[in-house]
């Protein structure tokens, strides 16, 4: 064996030897591992703080997620009060909503903490935990005053005569405005794979937006609706509008978006009853 | 399997200390030191075995009329170790990127194909530009990679390797292509950039308005701006969905801010924002390499007509497996 082989060699055993008397690798049979668990639960114990960033994410920690809430509250206040001009009242009581469903979080956030400091050393609970930590997540991400929350039920029993309709309009077309958003984008994207010319690209567009609906919620897998609600239209239409090689190109992508229907329901983005 | 170098997603706040690191990460990087020190242990004896070698690169042997018969001797500097290392770091970098962008340049080469009823004569030039493209962006890459978002103090524009390609391909084109086959190319060209800024700047809109519920007129603002100082790197903005709605992009604030009235200002301000890197599209697009080279396709086409049932539902981590073995699979 010459010199440089044999300097790999060395220098592999020394590094592999390193990893196994720090990580517990290569471990010669299983009567090693009680001596180590010590140590290896202190490696797995994880500062407290970081459960607040794990919740709140970007806002840091509980105060000032505290702070962003209300902030958003506010503004959808401010902007309902100046479209629909509330009176006092009106604002008092969405005002007494919103605090509600920033309470009932905040509670949630502090059993789910209590749960994290408990086991905290147990790798197993703390997945357990992880669990309950992220639908924290997502409702703090999404906002705490969607469709399921105290204000939005109280809304529409809070405005009175033309408010309510005005209202409804408004969310409608809000809708609409971001479906178009999403179609665009996904016909962006799904370009890369069929290579639309303009007219056709034009005419998807259109079409999409013209034969179909938009989702119950907006998020993450917009592309995958749009592919499914695509999917769902008369394959003879579609067709129609491309050539044989796009077909094969877009086939693939339509088998995919109707086979995400699950995925959508359970998100959300539609009804289980949608398209049945 | 491809070995996949995602992106990273860089929020505003991961400025995580290297020392927290794990420490078998920090194992791993000493014994791939130690490796790769002594792979450069073993450069003198490979240089002597073979003396055109300096360093990774072959080297073309000079010509002979350049160099008199008593001098033909070749002499070969002893590399310097770490420009070597760091001369094999990038190589691997851009072979990653060459590997993640090859789509891009796929598609783009798709997209000719499409629009300009290609000769078999015209098509091996436009593949080879399209190869020597996908090179530049994968080399331009690495090195916005290797050198960091800031130098010097000043914040580094990440190149677009889409626009890279395409401007590379269309130098190409214009060569290539008859007058009216590149008239056509340039128009559909320009409809589907204007196409995917369109939908780029409508998402940024739209995730804003679910957000800071805006005007009318706000939202025509926001996308009249956004059009008016649009830059190339911003259709990266077009995958920020894959994140969740939670996520925005670094819209600049003298871009946005001056639209916003106080209360949206402060909300904006709580938002996560994320440097969106480059990030392949959900979908991979068909090869045909015996085509480009002027001869019959090579394609397949998919297994089944879309009037066929499918087989039952599938789950969504099973719908995530098919679409990952789809991206680092290799489909080709």
């Amino acid at each position: 064996m010459n010199r440089s082989p044999r300097m790999l060699l060395i220098a592999l055993g020394i590094a592999a030897g390193m990893l196994r008397a720090e990580s517990g690798w290569g471990a010669p049979d299983d009567t090693e591992r009680p001596a180590n668990a010590a140590a290896q639960q202190q490696v797995v114990a994880i500062d407290p703080s970081n459960f607040d960033q794990w919740v709140f994410q970007g806002t840091g920690n509980a105060v000032s997620a505290r702070a962003q809430i209300d902030a958003r509250f506010r503004l959808q206040l401010e902007l309902l009060a100046r479209s629909y001009e509330l009176s006092d009242a009106q604002k008092a009581k969405l005002r007494l909503a919103a605090s509600g469903d920033t309470q009932r979080f905040f509670d949630e956030v502090e059993v789910v903490r209590e749960k994290f400091l408990q086991s905290q050393k147990d790798q197993n609970e703390l997945g357990r935990i992880w669990q309950e930590i992220q639908p924290l997540q997502t409702k703090m991400a999404g906002g705490l005053f969607g469709e399921d929350s105290l204000y939005a039920r109280i809304l529409p029993r809070t405005l009175e005569g033309d408010q309510v309709a005005r209202h409804q309009a408004t969310l409608e077309e809000r809708r609409q405005f971001r479906y178009r958003a999403a179609v665009e984008a996904a016909i962006a994207l799904l370009d890369d794979a069929v290579s639309f010319e303009d007219q056709q690209r034009t005419a998807l567009i259109q079409m999409l937006i013209d034969k179909t609906k938009p989702p119950a919620n907006f998020g993450q897998f917009d592309y995958y609706f749009v592919m499914y609600r695509l999917s769902t239209l008369p394959a003879q239409d579609v067709k129609a509008l491309v050539n044989e090689r796009q077909w094969r190109a877009l086939k693939p992508q339509l088998d995919q978006g109707r086979s995400m229907r699950a995925t959508l329901v359970q998100n959300g983005a539609i009804g289980a009853d949608d398209g049945r | 399997m491809k070995k996949h170098r995602s992106q990273p997603l860089e929020t505003a706040r991961s400025d995580e200390p290297s020392a927290k690191r794990p420490f078998r990460l920090r194992a791993l990087a000493v014994m791939l030191r130690m490796v790769v020190c002594c792979a450069i242990a073993t450069l003198p004896d490979v240089a002597a075995a073979q003396p055109k070698v300096v360093g990774l690169v072959p080297v073309q042997a000079e010509p002979a009329k350049e160099a008199p018969a008593a001098k033909r001797r070749v002499v070969v500097a002893a590399p310097a170790p770490k420009a070597v290392v760091l001369q094999a770091q990038n190589e691997g970098m851009i072979q990653q990127w060459l590997v993640q962008l090859r789509p891009v340049m796929l598609a783009e080469l798709n997209h000719i194909r499409q629009v300009c009823e290609l000769t078999p004569e015209q098509r091996p030039a436009i593949r080879t530009a399209g190869e020597t493209s996908l090179r530049e962006a994968a080399e331009q890459y690495a090195k916005y990679q290797q050198s960091g978002r800031v130098v010097r103090g000043q914040l580094q524009t990440q190149p677009s390797p889409r626009t890279i390609i395409r401007q590379g391909l269309a130098k190409a084109v214009e060569g290539t292509l008859s007058a009216e086959q590149f008239a056509r190319y340039t128009a559909e060209a320009k409809a589907r950039s204007e196409q995917r800024k369109r939908a780029t700047i409508l998402g940024v809109v739209a995730r804003l308005d679910g957000t800071l519920s805006l005007s009318l007129e706000q939202r025509d603002e926001i996308a009249d701006v956004l059009s008016s100082r649009w830059r190339d790197d911003w259709e990266q903005w077009l995958m920020v969905s894959r994140y969740g709605s939670q996520y925005f992009p670094q819209i600049p604030n003298d871009v946005l801010v001056p639209q916003l009235y106080s209360a949206q200002r402060t909300v904006w301000s709580g938002v996560q924002k994320i440097n969106v890197g480059f990030q392949n599209s959900f979908v991979q697009p068909l090869d045909d390499e015996a085509w480009w080279g002027g001869q019959r396709s090579d394609e397949v086409g998919p297994p089944e007509p879309i009037d066929q049932p499918v087989d039952g539902e599938i789950t969504f981590g099973k719908a995530l497996v098919k679409t990952l073995t789809i991206w680092f699979g290799g489909a080709k």
